[in-house]
């Protein structure tokens, strides 16, 4: 299988404030928020890759980087093998969507959904617009004519869908697509995505809080704190046997039928503005050690996982 | 008895004509008992919420017998509500910020909250005794600097901590009965566990009462000893969480249950509730869940079931269990 996606050394900034005259006549140092540093990764055609994280971990900045929405501030990104760069960016979003989480804010709600969905290739194409509409489960002669504001808040993302899909792209980044619906139709919407996604051979990067979710739907998870990546690999690896004591907060903090106590991590996520040296997770770390607050952590290959953590080191533990 | 709902109906005047929202509500709550009422989006928990609170938008008209500790909510006029609020009956919001004042500082709030106690229970606390305990009540809520917290106002601080000084105002004002709507959905889930953990505290420390309205199955399993659920502004169960995780009666409960994803895809297909909850203004005949549900027969179509107690303390609306 081919890599369809590589992230080399990948950094985002983002400056706190724009720069004014006085900064710039006082030389004045903007300080810069770092969003996501140290990523490095490959995903390989027909894949879902899920990235889970809390809000603020910067993985819907790793969805906007692959959408090419953000350009990235160190760092090289490879699609199917070539860098990306403003001469072929074009290229690259032709085959890359995006679908956003709350559906009924990312589309014009005057637009019809003919119209809606046909925008994206520039020319009305009535063959492809019907297609498409079929596939994610809308019938094209009852629902052409409306507005998004005529559907529910399922079928609206559906209609999202099918506007990625319409320029049959090999990837797609799902950024919380189900997380602004209902219960009962977040698993319509789930069995949607993976049927299409068979039918058409894509790939997924599937961005969401909800590891129930990440775990039904992907083949590999990445982990992300405080704008790293803290542990990645395949799906039934960290769901099962999770090595960073993040990843293993993170799947006893959430609640499930098969007990009545959740586990609670306390403090809150390090500011990014100023992060913490060492290891980004140490304050909140049940197995903090002395070198965790003085020195990063490398990525350490356990089991086939990459985890950044001092408890795997040379030691083999 | 700490609450006992009777009858319950809440209607809204709309351009269209009145919508009724809410009907045919029964609830009994013991002291120190959780419930959660878990719905999907216009199922009706929100405004079951105000109604108890006396919050509803002025459009709404509340029907029936609320009655807190044997005081008829539904009758009551807004300023003997005034006096109910807070020690009597307290309530969390999804978005924290929406319960504080913008332009007052947190440790202000705070000592507004334990100065109202201090007149109802005529505590006679001096000052620095209540700038204490709102130290001390920001400690127990483990947020950092407390003195620090205390200068700021609430747009500085995080989601989680805007959340957890509002849970500090439950915990000084102790009261009887706790609403809390929704309180974890703007959270992350490490902060939700904090959350859930904190209720918890609460109900076991002070025996206070919870109403957790939620559309989480699995959390309201986590928290509450009793899970009612809604649909399209029915109760369609209620059943101790235990028995309603195990064994649920009613087809909509089952499908919730089963749309949960907790294995992986190779286990097959997710199940799913074919459809989407129906509008207010164009309810179907019958049973207000026979368009989606999978056992659906004749008699579902012509008429609505009744709200059935059975003899192991659980209720169905159900045609399947007459």
């Amino acid at each position: 299988m081919s890599e369809i996606f590589r992230f080399e050394d990948v950094k985002k900034l983002y400056p706190v404030q724009k720069k004014q005259l006085l900064d710039v006549i006082f030389r004045r140092k903007i300080p810069d928020v770092r969003a996501l540093e140290h990523v490095n990764l490959s995903l390989d055609e027909g894949k879902i890759l899920a990235v889970v994280g809390e809000s603020g971990s910067g993985k819907s900045t790793m969805g906007k980087i692959v959408a090419t929405i953000e350009t990235i501030s160190g760092g090289k990104l490879f699609f199917e093998g070539k860098e990306v760069n403003p001469g072929n960016i074009r290229e690259v979003r032709r085959n890359v969507s995006m679908v956003f989480q709350n559906p009924s804010t990312s589309i014009n709600p005057r637009m019809r959904i003919k119209e809606l969905v046909s925008e994206p290739l520039g020319k009305f194409d009535e063959k492809a617009v019907r297609d498409v509409l079929n596939s994610v489960g809308l019938d094209y002669d009852d629902s052409k004519d409306k507005q998004p504001r005529e559907f529910s808040g399922g079928q609206v993302q559906r209609i999202a869908i099918a506007r990625a899909l319409i320029k049959d792209p090999k990837l797609l980044v799902l950024d919380e697509p189900t997380s602004a619906l209902d219960e009962s139709i977040q698993a319509q919407m789930l069995n949607l995505l993976i049927s299409l996604q068979k039918k058409n051979k894509l790939t997924y990067i599937f961005i969401t809080h909800n590891i129930g979710v990440a775990k039904y739907i992907s083949d590999e998870i990445i982990v992300i704190y405080a704008g790293e990546i803290v542990e990645y690999g395949d799906t039934r690896k960290i769901i099962e046997t999770p090595k960073h004591p993040y990843t293993q907060l993170l799947i006893n903090s959430i609640p499930s039928f098969k007990s009545k106590t959740v586990a609670s991590p306390v403090g809150d996520v390090p500011s990014l503005i100023n992060p913490p040296e060492g290891c980004r997770f140490h304050s909140r770390c049940p197995f903090v050690m002395e070198i965790c607050k003085g020195r990063e952590p490398p990525y350490i290959d356990v089991n086939g996982v990459k985890v950044k953590c001092w408890l795997y080191g040379e030691n083999g533990n | 008895m700490l609450l006992e709902i009777k009858d319950l109906n809440v209607s809204y005047k709309t351009v269209n004509g009145v919508a009724s929202i809410l009907e045919d509500f029964q609830l009994q709550m013991q002291e120190g008992q959780i419930v959660s009422i878990v719905g999907e989006s216009g199922s009706g928990k929100s405004t079951l919420g105000q109604a108890v609170t006396k919050l509803l938008p002025m459009s709404g008209i509340a029907e029936g017998q609320i009655l807190l500790n044997g005081t008829n909510i539904v009758k009551l006029r807004e300023d003997q509500m005034t006096e109910q609020r807070g020690t009597e009956v307290f309530m969390i919001f999804q978005n924290p910020l929406n319960s504080l004042n913008p332009v007052k500082r947190v440790g202000s709030q705070l000592i507004e909250a334990i100065n109202i106690r201090n007149t109802r229970k005529k505590e006679n606390l001096t000052e620095e005794l209540m700038y204490e305990e709102a130290v001390e009540t920001l400690k127990i809520m483990r947020l950092p600097d407390p003195d620090e917290i205390m200068k700021r106002y609430p747009h500085e601080l995080s989601g989680g901590q805007v959340q957890r000084v509002v849970i500090s105002m439950a915990i000084i004002l102790k009261p009887k009965l706790l609403i809390a709507d929704e309180p974890t959905t703007a959270l992350d889930v490490t902060i939700q566990a904090q959350v859930i953990n904190l209720l918890k505290q609460l109900n076991r420390e002070y025996k206070m009462s919870i109403i957790f309205i939620t559309h989480d199955l699995s959390l309201a399993y986590v928290l509450s000893d009793r899970i009612i659920v809604m649909y399209a502004g029915r109760i369609v169960e209620s059943n101790p969480s235990e028995s309603l995780i195990k064994s649920p009666l009613h087809p909509y409960t089952d499908g919730l249950l089963k749309s949960v994803p907790t294995d992986y895809k190779t286990s097959g297909t997710l199940f799913s509730i074919s459809g989407s909850p129906p509008s207010f203004f164009d309810m179907p005949v019958g049973c207000r869940f026979n368009l989606r549900c999978p056992k659906v027969f004749e008699k579902c179509r012509e008429e609505e079931p009744k709200l059935r107690g059975r003899t192991d303390g659980s209720s169905v609306r159900c045609w399947l269990y007459e």
